[in-house]
C-alpha cells in the first residue's frame, strides 16, 4: 500500500499545483508561474519534485534576471513544502502494521454479518428479525468502511470463527442468544485490544466508532437474555487472537 | 483671439488659479507616490494589532493554555462527576422512579470509578486530579436544564397578563430520565472523541473501556425508558417513527456518533412550544485547564 502512494506521480503533482506556500518570494502561486509562458523555469514546475534543484540551478546559468531567479526559488520552496505536506499527511494512512491488523478484524466483521445472516436464514429468528438484520447490516458496514480504509475488497471472512459459530447461530434461541452475546463481546474487547496497537489515527478514529456500537448490540442481547442488571455491564469477552496478523 | 494669441497672453487671474491648481496636483502626486513607497517598504513599524475605532478600552489577549494529556483527562473527570451531580440530584428530588432505582445505582458507582480512574491517569500523566463537576457545563447545561423541567415556566405577554406552565410530576420524571440519557450518550461520545486525541496506549484504552460501558448503560437506559420499541433506531430499520415512539435507542446509528445531541426539555409556552438544549462534545470553552480548580 505504501509503495502504491509513493509511485503515484499524478496525485503528488496534482497536490503540489494546488498548494500555495506562503514564502514565495514574488507571492505569487506556483498556479500563476505555469500560465506565463516560455521561461524555463515556468515549464519545470510540471516534473516531479526530484528535478527542483536542478532546475534552479538551470534558470540561475542562463539569463540571470531577478525575475528567473525569484521563480526558481519560489520552485524550490514548493517543492520543499510539497515533501514536507506529504510526510506529514502519512500519519493519517495506515500502516503496513496497521492494515495486517485491519484486515484481520475486517474478516471478523464479515463473519459476523454471515453468522447474523445464517440466524435470518433459520425458521427459529421470530421476533428479533429486524434486531438480527439491523445487527447484520451493522457488521457488513463495519466490514466494508474497514476495507475502504486500507484499500481491499470485503470479501473474505474467518472461516474459523464462522464453523465454530455456525451451529448455535442456527439453533435454538437461548443457543443463539448466548453465542451472539458471546461474539459482540469479543469483537468489542479486540478492537479495544487493537486501539494500542495502531498507528494511523483513522484506524483508531473507526474503531472507537465500531466498538460503542456492539458494546451495544451486546446490551441488547442481554436484555433478550434477561440477563440480570449487575452484569450487563461487566465485559465478558475476550480478544480473538488473529493469528499472524498480531 | 486665435490660439496662439493665448500662449504669448499676460498672466491673468485664470492664469493664477490655474497654477495652483497644478501645484497643488503636483504636491499631492508626491504625498502618493511617497505614501506608496512607504507601504510597499520592508521596514514598516506601528502595531500590528486589529484596528481601532474610538475611543474604546485596550483589550486583553487570552492566555495560551495548553491542552496536553492531563487536561484532557481532567475533562474526562469533569464529566464522569457532572453525571454523578445528576444522578444524585434526579435521586435526592425523588425524580427517579422505582423501577430505575437499581440501574441509575450502578450507572451512579460507575461514574464515580471512571471519575477516579481518569484522575488516577491526569496525576500519572503530570496533571492534579479533577474532583468536581465540569463548571462550564453545569452553568450552561445542566442547571438550565433542570430549572426548566422543575420550575414554572412564566412568560410575560405584556399588558399586565403572565403565561404560565408547568410540568406534572411524571412529565418532569420523564424529561429528568431522558435528560440522563442524553448525558450517557454525551459521555460515550466525549471517550470517543478522547481515544483519538491522545498518544498514550494506556490513555487510549482506559477512554476506550470508559466508552464501551457507557454506551451499555446508555442502552439499558434507553431500554427501560422505551422498552423492546427502542431496541433500535427507527431509522435504522427504515420506518417512520410512529406517535408517542421512544426518542433514545440502544442502538441509534451504524456508526458511533459524535455530533451534538439536541434535546427538549420543560414546559411548553403558549405556542406550546418546547425548549431545546443541546450537548456537545468537550471543546476549548468546556475543558478543565491545569490551571482551573475546583474552588475558582
Amino acid at each position: 500500500m505504501t509503495a502504491d502512494w509513493d509511485s503515484d506521480e499524478p496525485r503528488i503533482r496534482r497536490q503540489g499545483r494546488l498548494e500555495l506556500p506562503a514564502d514565495l518570494p514574488n507571492r505569487k502561486a506556483v498556479r500563476s508561474m505555469i500560465s506565463k509562458g516560455p521561461s524555463s523555469v515556468d515549464r519545470l514546475t510540471a516534473e516531479a519534485p526530484d528535478s527542483a534543484p536542478a532546475a534552479a540551478q538551470s534558470a540561475a546559468d542562463a539569463v540571470a534576471t531577478r525575475r528567473r531567479l525569484l521563480g526558481a526559488a519560489g520552485l524550490a520552496s514548493a517543492a520543499a513544502a510539497l515533501v514536507s505536506q506529504t510526510a506529514s499527511a502519512s500519519t493519517n494512512l495506515p500502516t503496513e502494521g496497521d492494515t495486517a491488523l485491519l484486515t484481520a478484524v475486517m474478516q471478523l466483521e464479515l463473519t459476523a454479518r454471515d453468522l447474523y445472516r445464517r440466524r435470518l436464514d433459520s425458521p427459529g429468528v421470530g421476533d428479533l428479525a429486524p434486531v438480527v438484520s439491523v445487527m447484520a447490516e451493522n457488521h457488513k458496514a463495519y466490514a466494508q468502511a474497514i476495507a475502504g480504509h486500507i484499500g481491499v475488497s470485503a470479501d473474505t471472512r474467518n472461516d474459523d470463527v464462522y464453523m465454530s459459530l455456525e451451529a448455535a447461530f442456527g439453533g435454538d434461541d437461548d443457543e443463539f442468544l448466548a453465542a451472539a452475546r458471546s461474539l459482540e463481546e469479543t469483537a468489542v474487547a479486540t478492537h479495544t485490544a487493537l486501539l494500542k496497537d495502531y498507528e494511523s489515527n483513522d484506524a483508531i478514529v473507526l474503531t472507537a466508532s465500531i466498538l460503542v456500537i456492539e458494546a451495544r448490540h451486546s446490551t441488547v442481547l442481554a436484555d433478550v437474555m434477561d440477563i440480570p442488571l449487575a452484569q450487563r455491564f461487566v465485559s465478558s469477552g475476550e480478544a480473538l487472537n488473529l493469528g499472524d496478523a498480531i | 483671439m486665435d490660439r496662439f494669441d493665448k500662449l504669448s497672453a499676460p498672466v491673468t487671474a485664470f492664469n493664477l488659479r490655474s497654477s495652483r491648481r497644478e501645484a497643488i496636483k503636483i504636491s499631492g502626486l508626491a504625498v502618493t507616490l511617497g505614501a506608496l513607497a512607504v507601504a510597499c517598504g520592508n521596514d514598516r513599524g506601528g502595531s500590528a494589532d486589529a484596528g481601532r475605532v474610538g475611543n474604546a478600552p485596550t483589550t486583553t489577549a487570552l492566555e495560551a493554555y495548553p491542552v496536553d494529556d492531563a487536561v484532557l483527562l481532567r475533562t474526562a473527570a469533569s464529566l464522569e462527576w457532572t453525571a454523578v451531580e445528576v444522578y444524585e440530584t434526579a435521586k435526592a428530588g425523588g425524580f427517579i422512579p422505582d423501577g430505575f432505582t437499581s440501574s441509575t445505582a450502578i450507572f451512579l458507582e460507575n461514574h464515580r470509578i471512571l471519575a477516579e480512574e481518569m484522575n488516577a491517569l491526569a496525576v500519572a500523566a503530570g496533571g492534579e486530579a479533577w474532583g468536581c463537576a465540569n463548571p462550564w457545563l453545569m452553568d450552561r447545561l445542566v442547571n438550565p436544564v433542570l430549572t426548566a423541567i422543575t420550575t414554572e415556566r412564566v412568560i410575560d405577554l405584556g399588558g399586565g397578563e403572565e403565561f404560565r406552565n408547568e410540568l406534572s410530576d411524571q412529565e418532569k420524571v420523564n424529561d429528568i430520565l431522558n435528560f440522563a440519557g442524553a448525558l450517557e450518550n454525551l459521555a460515550v461520545a466525549s471517550h470517543q472523541t478522547l481515544v483519538s486525541l491522545t498518544g498514550v496506549p494506556e490513555v487510549r484504552l482506559a477512554h476506550a473501556n470508559a466508552a464501551s460501558l457507557e454506551a451499555r448503560q446508555a442502552a439499558e437506559l434507553a431500554i427501560e425508558i422505551g422498552g423492546i420499541n427502542a431496541y433500535v433506531s427507527y431509522g435504522l430499520l427504515g420506518d417512520e417513527p410512529p406517535a408517542g415512539a421512544p426518542t433514545q435507542f440502544a442502538i441509534p446509528s451504524q456508526f458511533g456518533q459524535t455530533s451534538q445531541i439536541e434535546i427538549k426539555s420543560g414546559p411548553g409556552d403558549q405556542n406550546g412550544g418546547v425548549q431545546t438544549f443541546t450537548l456537545q462534545t468537550p471543546a476549548a470553552n468546556s475543558f478543565v485547564y491545569n490551571e482551573l480548580t475546583c474552588d475558582a
